[in-house]
């Protein structure tokens, strides 16, 4: 829709005030007038006149309420719509006052209301802010179009802060409480560890030689200190030793006081005393063992033994021992002779039965033999199971026999027909064309389409009427030949440019330097040597004429006067003029020199200008020598390639043509063939069957032959296998009677063995007596067994008893030789045990007597040993009776003891001597004097003092080098700290990878979902963006919502990135942006539906000029889509407008229809 | 006369464990002695088996290694083996030549060190054993040091102790480089090398044995670590059998996830795997933990490598924390192809797929995220370099590298919280 007309008829101070509209290509136009003039009336008469005037219009000050009117012209796209908008009733109205429907300006406004169109499309400032804070509110739903761009994305924000919230648990710029920089600090920390335990070589070494030296130092000091020690040694020594030398003395001269003695061992004095008293004892006890002896043997004299029972006592109590061992035999020998005749009663009874004999005898030599039974058994056990099996196998062999019968039967039934060869082959060469006819029409078309092919690329060679066949007779250059013919013709044009263009160089470089010589020439006066020497030579005249007399000198003189001077003046204006004429002639050279090469290019231009003429001329010739009339030079080559294309798809045609052509006669050879083969095996053919339909019978006819032909020759199989089988149970059949016949042979020789023979064939007799033979056989057995164990054993035993006995009585001389082996025992044993007894007596007698002799021995040797003792020292002292050499022995024991003592005292003074020798320490104590020693003394006890001080130091400083050097003992302690190091590597590694990952991850979602929403956001943010970038004039850069806030909200970006909220911005770039939302939501509302004219009154109150000019701007932009209306006050617009936008429709109102 | 040796190389002495990070419950304590006690293992065992003599080729210690405790201990070993009348044959490496510690250790007397001067040859006659050897003088040594040895002694069992990179082996610095077949050449019998950690044996003209080094010491040195012994029986076969002697085995545990529902799935299928490990083994392990196969976990997992660590660490602390120390849980799975997130979730995760594109050549977002990282890798220390790609890309400022390798766990994760 669009106003052509707006009459104020009767409208606030208007009265039949037309405003009109043309359309252009602009549909623009400015209303424009100071305040008062009536611009917002105009404003409200349009919304009025749309729909429908206000009750109590503010505006019936002029004309009454009733009368006001407004009547307009609209476009519409059903036509133009022309009324009148009254306050009556039907307030739309024809021009001639008749009511028109209410939906008459249906098809100019469709669904508009008031109050979107006051809202979007007629706008003074108040309604451009209140609207647009409207629409940058989220919660309004008008604005839900500017924030479209949300859907899709809400998980993925928490999926970013959960990506950044771990990355800075990783890692973090600021504080120590993320993961890589704990890691880094333990690092830092085992790597210090690291450095304070570890050991350099060098430090051992340092260590090693420090206790060295220590160890050196140390020795010293101690050597020093021995060397004292042994000097307060040897004053100690000589103080000490000193009497023990005295004594010694003395005892020596004791002595040599105390002369010869006899020599006496050391224990003669004791050996002496105890023999004398030894010797007195020792007679006392001889002779009380004499005494002993006498009466033992008194003792033994008195005891008697029986010896004879002694010798016979092993006899004895075997005897016994056989009395008790078969004390029950004769009871026990009765029972078991009795038993084993009950036993034989029975089985003579059995075989009474089986005529087995009567006697014990008899029996033994007719009752069977076991292995005689045993065959018996087994031959019974044989016979159900043959004669069962020879009866299987008869029923075995009579079905087989009926089965071969049956297949027989079966195979007579059935045909013997066979393929007939040729057809079968026939079928085989025809079924590969079965599909012909779909290949037939493939390669038809493809024929066709190389056909095609080929008419396009002759049509593309551009030359009438030519054939294949004329293309390849046409005797062509070789492309070479072209390209050189080219290469040739391009280096000729390129001479003949290169001439032209130094020909032209010349000619303007001749004319520069022309025009050069006329202006120097023109500024710079030259005198030339030709007009100094003309001036000379005037003078030389003048001279020479009055000194000729030809001229006279009142005359001549003046003029020589003239010349002369001119000549003169000539001459300095020569010197002067000498740097230009220089100069010039220097310029008339260059252009002497120009002009000559202008002319030498000149004409070689004209040569290359006419080689080329006649190059181009023979390659005419040359080309219409070939039928190629008129051809460029250039196009050759595309024009070859043309007919290499042409010629291939030529080729291209015939193989397909050829292609198709064989296949088609091959598909109906084959058709042909397989009829005939069809008819000669008997089979119908009709002329109008297609190959498929005669493959389809053919093969119909060879199938059912083939499966008659399956047929019979399985059953052919089944009868052979059927026969086979029926011989094999033949054959078994036969075997099992041979069995059965064989059985009844051995059978009754079994029976003959056992005594049986009158048996025969009652096998239940056979049984019973197998039964009776066993029992018989076992019965005697036992017999035999208890006969040989028990009853012959027990006789053996009585009688053995009975005549040890009887020996036992003979040997003994007794009269008891008729009495029992019990009762001989008994009497026996009786007369041992008296023996025995008066035989232990005896011993024990003589071992007393044995004993009282071996004392007495003892006592007597005792007092020979006392006697043997003295002897020696006795034969030494040279008497005979101890008690004389007693005091001999005392003298020689006191010289013992002397030697004894001086023995003792050279050994205390070897004990104390140190290890001296006792001439060394006799010495010492004679050359260190007991006088001295206590000042000697006192001295070196300093000496020692000093040197322990210094020994303690020593060995402090020993101690802590040694303590220094121990330390490094191969300790783990740095391998720990190293190994703690890389753990702590690690940790940084593994929390450094993640936290790329994720720093990396993170960043990437929010540029990607922000690259996404502004790819997005609505055609409406998008368009708003680019009219408020052009309406502040770059300043901001683009309009975007932030949906990281919440509710989301509009930011505007300015060039330089930085986002402002709205109510960030100032009024003016507020209202631009309010502006520019309009213009997108209009701009978009008009592509969706019918356009609608846009009122702005009075918009840019907050816009500078150069803003109020974009606004201008995007107005007129907008103009091309939709009609708008720009009311302002502000003239000084109109010239902007003018030169802006020249022949814009501009209508002033003025404020001269104010009614005072 | 028969007789018995052991032959060890690259024991690196101290030389730390990495990688391993000591949380709570991690047996720490217990291994940050490893390369020592595998040495101990090393000297009881020969003690134990009487072998004659113990040969070292080379890389007793690191050659940075400054703590003269390191070479006490070492000697304290030795001196074990000379209490049992053990000799040992040592020969200095790459790593050995560089230590001060080298020059001035005093060693007992039962040891005999290789000069660096001029190839060697000990002989042992009572066993008829000859041993040829040069050590390094510097670290570098990149002559053919074989190639000068002595000729073979005749009738003795010749032994070559050599530290050298043979020929291909890229991995290691082709130190004192030569082939295999110029080892042949010498005619030696066995020849004891050094220098490659991982065992190798050659059986031709002669046997030439790389024992590996004796303790893993970092993941790239998994499986069994130790030394061999060698038999020679009287007619001088050699039978070599490897002696395993390190005390944490390095391991790698990949764990499929396809088909695993929830994390707790994962934390059990770990579980599963860890015990396999230890039922399987006598030694305690160092276990790397990947996690691998196509999974829908696998959004789940980004961005929450703490948790998933923690589920790892807790398996390892029931089964049994003494012998099990988790290196590290490696997130190596892959997005299920499948169900996609419904809606305008779905068809913003394609655009963000297409921002996230873009954002790799978009020089104002890759600058933005140089200056977000730029505190972070300011504070970064320098040592921080084993197994952390991103931060040499990060280094390199290959920002649009990490956002290659971020990216599609993000998007795996964005479309498991938007289903």
């Amino acid at each position: 829709m669009r106003i052509e007309k707006l009459n104020l008829l009767a409208y606030g101070k208007f009265t039949d005030h037309e405003l009109t509209f043309p359309s252009g290509k602009h549909d623009f136009h400015v209303i424009v007038g100071p305040n008062e003039a009536g611009k917002s009336t105009v404003r409200r008469a349009i919304t009025e006149l749309l729909f429908g005037i206000e009750r109590q219009s503010p505006l019936g000050f002029k004309h009454p309420q009733s009368d006001l009117r407004v009547s307009a012209v609209l476009e519409a796209a059903s036509g133009k719509l022309t009324f009148v908008r009254t306050k009556q009733q039907k307030s739309l109205r024809s021009l001639i006052g008749e009511p028109l429907p209410d939906s008459y300006l249906d098809p100019a406004l469709g669904s508009l209301t008031q109050e979107a169109f006051e809202q979007l499309h007629c706008l003074n400032h108040e309604n451009l802010v209140k609207g647009g804070q409207g629409i940058v509110d989220p919660r309004n739903s008008v604005s839900q179009i500017l924030f479209q761009a949300a859907s899709g994305l809400d998980t993925f924000a928490a999926v970013r802060e959960a990506l950044s919230a771990r990355a800075g648990e990783l890692f973090a710029n600021r504080g120590r409480s993320n993961e890589y920089i704990k890691a880094a600090d333990r690092y830092a920390a085992a790597q210090k560890r690291l450095k304070d335990v570890q050991v350099r070589t060098r430090e051992w070494v340092e260590a090693r030689d420090e206790l060295k030296s220590a160890d050196q130092e140390l020795d010293k000091e101690r050597k020093n200190r021995a060397e004292v020690e042994q000097q307060r040694s040897a004053w100690e020594r000589a103080r000490r030793l000193a009497p023990l030398v005295e004594r010694l003395g003395r005892l020596n001269d004791e002595l040599a006081a105390l002369g010869d003695t006899i020599a006496f061992p050391p224990s003669a004095k004791a050996t002496l005393d105890s023999g004398i008293s030894d010797m007195n004892a020792a007679a006392g006890i001889v002779q009380t063992r004499e005494n002993d002896v006498q009466a033992r043997l008194q003792e033994l004299e008195n005891i008697q033994v029986d010896e004879k029972v002694l010798e016979r006592a092993a006899d004895i109590e075997r005897l016994g021992k056989l009395c008790g061992l078969y004390a029950n035999h004769p009871r026990d020998l009765l029972l078991r002779r009795t038993e084993v005749k009950q036993w034989l009663d029975d089985l003579l009874a059995r075989s009474l039965e089986f005529g087995w004999g009567t006697t014990e005898e008899e029996v033994r030599k007719l009752v069977p033999q076991h292995k005689v039974l045993r065959s018996i058994d087994a031959l019974l056990k044989e016979r159900g199971a043959l004669v069962e099996g020879e009866r299987g196998a008869q029923e075995t062999v009579d079905q087989r026999q009926a089965g071969v019968d049956e297949l027989q039967e079966r195979l007579d039934a059935t045909s013997d027909a066979s393929v007939d060869p040729q057809l079968a082959q026939a079928l085989s060469q025809a079924l590969p064309y079965k599909n012909s006819e779909s290949k037939l029409k493939n390669l038809l078309s493809a024929v066709s389409a190389a056909q095609a092919a080929l008419t396009r690329a002759l049509a593309a060679l551009g030359l009438p009427d030519i054939t294949e066949e004329f293309l390849r007779s046409m005797k062509l250059p070789s492309l070479e030949r072209v390209s050189a013919f080219r290469a040739n013709r391009q280096e000729i044009a390129g001479e003949e440019e290169l001439a032209r263009s130094r020909m032209e160089e010349a000619k303007e470089t001749a004319g520069e330097l022309e025009l050069q010589v006329t202006q120097f020439e023109r500024s710079h006066k030259v005198i030339t040597a030709g007009e100094v020497s003309g001036a000379r030579r005037e003078r030389d005249d003048k001279w020479g004429a009055i000194k000729s007399g030809t001229l006279v000198l009142s005359e001549g003189a003046p003029q020589l006067d003239i010349a002369i001077r001119l000549a003169d003046e000539l001459v300095d204006a020569r010197t002067l003029s000498e740097t230009d004429s220089v100069t010039l002639q220097g310029l008339r050279d260059q252009l002497e020199t120009a002009s000559d090469a202008h002319r030498r290019h000149t004409k070689t231009f004209g040569d290359k200008e006419q080689e080329l003429q006649e190059f181009d001329a023979r390659w005419a010739e040359v080309i219409a020598q070939m039928g190629l009339d008129g051809m460029e030079l250039d196009d050759m080559p595309e024009w070859l390639a043309k007919r290499e294309t042409a010629l291939a798809a030529a080729e291209n045609h015939a193989g397909k043509k050829h292609e198709f052509e064989q296949e088609r006669d091959s598909a109906v050879q084959t058709r042909n063939d397989l009829a005939a083969a069809m008819t000669a095996a008997g089979l119908p053919v009709s002329e109008a069957s297609g190959l498929v339909a005669l493959c389809m019978s053919a093969d119909e006819h060879i199938k059912t032959i083939d499966r008659a032909r399956g047929n019979r020759e399985s059953v052919q199989q089944q009868l052979r296998d059927a026969q086979s089988s029926l011989r094999l149970a033949e054959q078994t059949k036969n075997a099992r009677t041979t069995a059965v016949h064989g059985w009844n042979t051995k059978w009754q020789e079994a029976l003959n063995n056992a005594n049986l023979g009158s048996v025969t064939n009652d096998f239940a007799e056979v049984e019973a007596a197998i039964e009776a033979a066993s029992f018989i056989r076992q019965r005697l057995e036992k017999i035999d067994t208890r006969r040989v164990e028990r009853i012959v054993s027990m006789e053996a035993d009585l009688e053995l008893l009975k005549s040890a006995g009887l020996a036992l009585a003979h040997a003994l001389n007794s009269a008891m030789t008729e009495s029992t082996p019990d009762e001989l025992s008994r009497v026996l044993n009786t007369k041992l045990e008296e023996a025995k007894r008066q035989s232990n007596r005896k011993a024990q007698a003589q071992e007393f007597l044995d004993e009282a002799k071996r004392q007495l021995s003892e006592a007597r040797s005792t007092l020979d040993q006392g006697k043997r003792r003295l002897e020696p020292l006795l034969r030494a002292a040279g008497v005979e009776d101890p008690m004389i050499a007693l005091p001999l022995v005392e003298k020689a024991q006191k010289k013992v003891e002397l030697e004894a003592s001086i023995e003792q005292t050279i050994e205390a003074l070897e004990k104390d001597s140190d290890g001296l020798t006792l001439e060394q320490v006799k010495a010492e104590v004679e050359s260190h004097p007991a006088t001295e020693a206590p000042g000697r003394l006192l001295a070196i006890k300093d000496c020692l003092e000093d040197s322990d001080r210094k020994l303690t130091q020593l060995v402090q400083g020993q101690v802590a080098a040694e303590q220094k050097f121990d330390a490094i003992n191969g300790g783990d302690s740095a391998a720990v700290a190293e190994a703690q190091k890389q753990e702590s590597l690690a940790e940084m590694s593994e929390a450094g990878e993640e936290y790329l990952q994720l720093a990396t991850a993170s960043s990437l979602l929010k540029w990607a979902v922000d690259k996404y929403r502004d790819r997005k956001q609505g055609p409406l943010l998008q368009r708003a963006s680019v009219v408020f970038k052009n309406l502040t004039l770059g300043s901001f850069e683009k309009l975007r919502i932030d949906y990281d806030q919440s509710p989301p909200a509009l930011l505007a970006y300015r060039s330089n990135g930085q986002q402002v909220t709205v109510s960030g911005l100032s009024d003016g770039t507020r209202d631009q942006l309010f502006l520019a939302l309009r213009i997108a939501a209009l701009e978009l509302q008009t592509e969706q539906s019918a356009p609608v004219p846009f009122v702005a009154d009075d918009l840019f109150i907050n816009f500078d000029d150069k803003r109020s000019q974009a606004g201008l701007h995007a107005l007129y932009e907008l103009s091309t889509k939709t009609q708008v209306l720009f009311l302002s006050h502000q003239e000084h617009l109109l010239p902007v407008v003018e030169r802006l936008f020249g022949g814009v429709n501009v209508i002033a109102l003025d404020d001269e229809q104010v009614p005072a | 006369m028969g007789f018995k040796f052991i032959h060890a190389a690259d024991i690196h002495l101290d030389s730390p464990l990495r990688g391993l990070s000591a949380y709570e419950d991690a047996p720490a304590q217990q291994f940050r002695n490893a390369s020592r006690e595998a040495l101990k293992e090393l000297v009881t065992t020969a003690i134990e088996d009487k072998v004659s003599f113990v040969v070292i080729a080379g890389d007793l210690y690191d050659g940075d290694w400054r703590d003269y405790n390191t070479g006490i201990f070492f000697a304290s070993q030795m001196g074990r083996l000379a209490k049992a009348g053990i000799r040992a044959f040592v020969l200095h490496g790459n790593h050995d030549a560089e230590s001060e510690m080298t020059k001035k250790l005093a060693l007992p007397d039962n040891v005999v060190v290789f000069s660096s001067r001029s190839p060697q040859v000990h002989r042992i006659d009572d066993l008829k054993v000859a041993l040829h050897g040069q050590s390094f003088a510097n670290r570098a040594v990149d002559d053919n040091l074989a190639a000068s040895y002595k000729p073979m002694v005749k009738d003795h069992f010749n032994i070559g102790v050599l530290h050298t990179a043979l020929e291909g082996y890229k991995a290691h610095p082709t130190y004192a480089p030569c082939t295999v077949d110029e080892l042949y050449v010498k005619e030696y019998d066995y020849w004891a090398l050094g220098h490659v950690h991982e065992f190798q044996q050659w059986d031709g003209p002669s046997t030439i044995v790389f024992p590996g080094n004796l303790q893993g010491r970092h993941v790239r040195e998994t499986g069994r670590k130790g030394a061999v012994s060698v038999t020679v029986d009287d007619s001088g076969h050699a039978v070599v059998d490897r002696l395993y002697l390190n005390v944490l085995r390095w391991e790698v545990l990949k764990v499929d996830l396809s088909g695993s529902a929830s994390l707790d799935d994962v934390a059990r299928k770990v579980g599963r795997g860890l015990t396999s490990l230890l039922e399987a083994a006598d030694v305690p392990r160092a276990v790397r933990v990947s996690l691998e196969g196509k999974t829908h976990l696998h959004g789940a997992l980004f961005g929450n490598a703490a948790g998933v660590r923690a589920q790892v660490l807790a398996q390892a602390a029931m089964i049994d924390s003494e012998r099990l120390w988790v290196e590290k849980v490696k997130v190596a799975t892959t997005p299920l192809e499948g169900p996609q997130a419904a809606g305008d979730s779905n068809e913003a995760l394609g655009e963000l797929r297409a921002i996230f594109e873009e954002a790799k050549e978009d020089s104002e977002f890759l600058r933005h995220l140089e200056m977000e990282l730029q505190p972070f890798l300011n504070k970064v220390a320098d040592e921080v370099k084993d197994d952390v790609p991103r931060l040499d890309f990060a280094r390199q400022k290959r920002f649009a590298d990490i956002v290659q390798e971020v990216a599609p766990g993000l998007l795996a994760q964005l479309n498991s919280k938007a289903m």
